[in-house]
């Protein structure tokens, strides 16, 4: 398969996967998480590369991945739509100390991960000194204290 | 009603898009991927893909038995097994059984070995034909181990002595 095709091919199918495993899901990492990134960048390297190990095969492919990236990002930033689409929209869970619970299962947040996020970045200790938490777009909880 | 469009309202919003409509959708969509990943989960195990119970094929016609997979990946390893059972032939010499490969079939494959080695190879009729001694009242075990060089489909009729056995594969990239 040409390369050019291989690198988009393999560089989209990346996108939705990791879009569809969730914001938190790469937010959060365990060890083990590590682990099976590095056994998906091994994978990925070997369908990437094929039975073609020379350095121009490996060149094309670095430009293929990070050109199909910079044109991705100019889309991006010309239609916020599939910007939002791609990269996902912030979510409030957590109003004026209140938990908004069906959000925080929907997006696979906890009042532990909340709290957490309150203690490093504040020293908060309780959710109603919280007047929102808001899941951001990389997975991360940022805090607005009350 | 579905749990996304139950989430709660937010009376005071600070200065964020949270574009609901559009985290709804996504959720919805998230929840039918992870049924097709399900899906494809089983259907890999199933051998969708090759080296499974659907892939696997095989057919018996008179003393012959011929497995291949369905379903290949291509550069990666397939084995074609023929199975024949042995008959003395007449005037007590050994019995040979002969098979056959389409040309156009096996340009679509890098043929790597042949397991046992055939005593004569032959090419005509845009066939490659290969000859075996058959032991008696044994079974001779012949494989063909191959790799897909393009994808798609791929057909060919293979013979045995003469009896045909049509082998389709699909070959994804």
């Amino acid at each position: 398969m040409n390369p050019l095709i291989r690198g988009i091919v393999v560089y989209l199918f990346l996108l939705v996967l990791f879009r569809i495993l969730g914001k938190r899901s790469l937010a959060q990492i365990t060890t083990f998480d590590f682990v099976l990134l590095l056994i998906i960048g091994e994978v990925t390297q070997q369908a990437l590369l094929g039975e073609d190990y020379s350095i121009t095969n490996a060149l094309i492919l670095i430009v293929v991945l990070i050109g199909t990236d910079v044109v991705l990002s100019k889309l991006k930033s010309r239609f916020k739509l599939l910007d939002r689409i791609i990269e996902g929209v912030p979510l409030i869970v957590v109003e004026n100390g209140k938990p908004l619970r069906r959000r925080m299962k929907k997006s696979g947040v906890d009042e532990s991960d909340i709290l957490e996020a309150a203690r490093l970045r504040f020293g908060l200790s309780k959710m109603e000194q919280i007047k929102y938490a808001i899941l951001e777009r990389d997975g991360e909880i940022s805090i607005i204290p009350s | 009603m579905a749990e996304e469009e139950n989430i709660e309202p937010v009376r005071s919003t600070p200065s964020l898009h949270e574009a609901l409509p559009l985290q709804r959708m996504a959720w919805k969509i998230q929840k039918v991927c992870w049924v097709v990943i399900g899906t494809l989960m089983v259907l890999i195990a199933l051998g969708l893909f090759g080296n499974g119970p659907i892939s696997k094929v095989r057919e018996t016609k008179q003393h012959v038995t011929m497995e291949y997979e369905r379903f290949a990946r291509s550069r990666s390893a397939v084995v074609t097994s023929v199975y024949i059972s042995g008959s003395p032939a007449e005037g007590g010499s050994p019995a040979q059984a002969t098979i056959g490969i389409p040309l156009p079939y096996l340009s679509e494959f890098e043929l790597e070995t042949v397991v046992p080695e055939s005593y004569e190879t032959e090419i005509g009729n845009n066939a490659i034909y290969y000859r075996f001694d058959v032991p008696d009242s044994a079974v001779l075990t012949v494989r063909f181990f191959s790799h897909p060089q393009n994808q798609g489909s791929v057909k060919g009729n293979w013979t045995v002595n003469g009896i045909p056995f049509p082998v389709h594969h699909f070959i994804y990239p």
